[in-house]
């Protein structure tokens, strides 16, 4: 089989990725198959492969939607699926994902830019200071800030709000970590914690000035919480049956899904640091020639008034 | 059926963002000038979906429509006349001149633009590739490019009647604006865009909502 990876540039920067991306590369080849690095130069060649992995980063807006979509709809494999891709890269669909599924997470509101003084009692008295405010498209914690105040509030959403509507406001959980459970085939793939740097709040934090990463810590994939383990099942399966990382919080022995993302990362040495073997159940997926099937979230085939127009 | 429209009008049940907060169970009509990505037209059609119901548009169709790849294989499936296409990451010097180019990047919304010269392309791909980060869809430039606004699947543009028709059959988006080429009297497809809201005939959709809350 011939599997194409769509990568951007920015893919080989840190040599960790870099090195991960070798990894599958060594490891498709070592089981038979064809691996080839593919670019948007290559976008007019998409044809010529049998399945194409996504690693360059997805959204609906970016390069990569357009070759899942494309590749999607010569009925091939790709990981991530559009399906995917739509319902993980927006948080405002990841809130509404939760809330009617009963996912337990952080409580959260919708903000639509209501400044109004019953609209910012209501969303002060529930979520209480301090406010995680999330842009839609968020990736690698960024444009997410905490807001301490009414003041501080306004600012962080009258930004966020001039480039999205509705963004999505959360009440505040600090963890000294959260846990990064892989997800493929909605089995357990691989199990980190992401630390968050000492005197941050988040996985990326800026302390003192400078951007900070917090460590990745594997875990044993067979070592998993029971409850975590389950959580992570339950909510991949709203989505599909592809490749994700869930970004889980736990607080007092209960588990809260902070997101699901598609195109977790893969760096050499932290995702795969326990359990080997994930390079090989993708590309195992990725040649099985089954396309990623819509999760409990499905989307009705037909619409609502083609026949009365 | 749940009707939803992004102007004020007596025929919507809800607002855009009240619907937001409510698990409505109905197949869920959608009416806005604009559904791009991450704006209230889209999550609408999204939260329709979520709450399992049937909605018009849905987000799939919205997000082809608005890459120019995507819509134009989908068009040329679906026996939409449209003009050939190809992808460039970066300028390259022998592009077949005139030509048409639309940006296919998360942040440009309307950037028909159309180029006859070598320096021009130079320039043009330079920026709507924001300095080569993102492909950009090139088609000759073979007639007169005319907008069409789309409104349910008609329009006043008389060329682009039958278009306008099969494009609302294929995608369901009900307001939108055409790009197209008239190529020997005969309307080919380019493109779509967003629709200002002051573009839009709203008594015309406020019509058709009538027509279909009589159909209900």
């Amino acid at each position: 089989m011939k599997i194409g990876c769509f990568v951007e540039k920015y893919n080989f920067h840190t040599k960790d990725e870099a090195l991960a991306l070798e990894r599958f590369k060594l490891t498709a080849v070592a089981m038979g198959h064809d691996f080839e690095f593919i670019f948007k130069k290559d976008l007019n060649r998409l044809d010529e492969f049998d399945s194409i992995f996504i690693r360059a980063n997805t959204d609906p807006m970016n390069t990569a939607y357009v070759v899942s979509r494309m590749v999607d709809s010569m009925g091939k494999v790709v990981i991530d699926d559009p399906h995917s891709i739509r319902t993980c890269s927006s948080k405002v669909v990841l809130d509404g994902l939760f809330k009617q599924n009963n996912i337990s997470a952080p409580k959260s509101l919708l903000f639509d830019g209501n400044y109004s003084p019953t609209s910012l009692k209501y969303t002060f008295d529930y979520l209480r200071f301090p406010i995680v405010v999330k842009a839609p498209y968020t990736k690698f914690s960024s444009h997410v800030e905490k807001a301490h105040n009414e003041a501080e509030f306004i600012d962080i959403t009258g930004r966020y709000l001039k480039n999205a509507t509705p963004i999505v406001l959360q009440e505040f959980m600090p963890t000294a970590f959260d846990w990064r459970v892989g997800v493929l085939d909605n089995k357990i793939l691989y199990l980190c914690k992401y630390m968050m740097p000492q005197g941050g709040w988040k996985v990326k934090s800026i302390v003192d000035g400078k951007h900070i990463w917090g460590d990745t810590v594997p875990i044993f994939r067979k070592n998993i919480p029971k409850k975590l383990g389950a959580l992570a099942i339950r909510v991949s399966k709203c989505v599909g049956d592809g490749l994700y990382g869930l970004d889980i919080k736990e607080v007092d022995g209960e588990y809260y899904c902070i997101e699901i993302n598609d195109n977790p990362s893969f760096y050499g040495g932290l995702e795969d640091g326990k359990d080997g073997d994930i390079y090989e159940k993708i590309i195992e997926r990725l040649v099985s020639g089954r396309q990623v099937r819509p999760g409990s979230y499905t989307v009705e085939r037909g619409v609502a008034v083609a026949a009365r127009i | 059926m749940t009707i939803i429209v992004s102007e004020d009008d007596d025929e919507a049940d809800y607002s855009p963002f009240t619907f937001l907060r409510l698990s409505v169970k109905d197949d869920v009509l959608n009416v806005s000038h604009d559904y791009r990505y991450q704006k209230m037209g889209y999550y609408v059609s999204m939260h329709a979906e979520m709450c399992g119901n049937r909605v018009t548009p849905r987000c799939s169709d919205i997000l082809d429509t608005h890459r120019n790849p995507l819509l134009m294989i989908r068009a040329a499936r679906a026996g939409i006349p449209c003009l050939p296409y190809t992808l460039v990451a970066k300028y390259e010097r022998n592009l077949r001149l005139p030509a048409l180019c639309f940006a296919v990047n998360p942040y440009t919304c309307n950037s028909v633009t159309q180029v006859k010269s070598e320096s021009k392309m130079f320039r043009a791909m330079k920026s709507l590739s924001m300095n080569n980060r993102y492909p950009v869809s090139v088609q000759p430039l073979i007639g007169d490019v005319v907008e069409a606004v789309e409104t349910f699947g008609e329009t006043d543009v008389p060329e682009a009647k039958g278009i306008a028709r099969r494009f609302f059959d294929e995608f369901k988006i009900p307001i939108g604006k055409l790009i197209l080429q008239i190529v020997g009297g005969k309307a080919r497809l380019s493109h779509f865009e967003p629709v200002l809201r002051k573009e839009v005939d709203w008594s015309l959709v406020k019509e058709r909502m009538k027509g279909l809350r009589g159909h209900a």
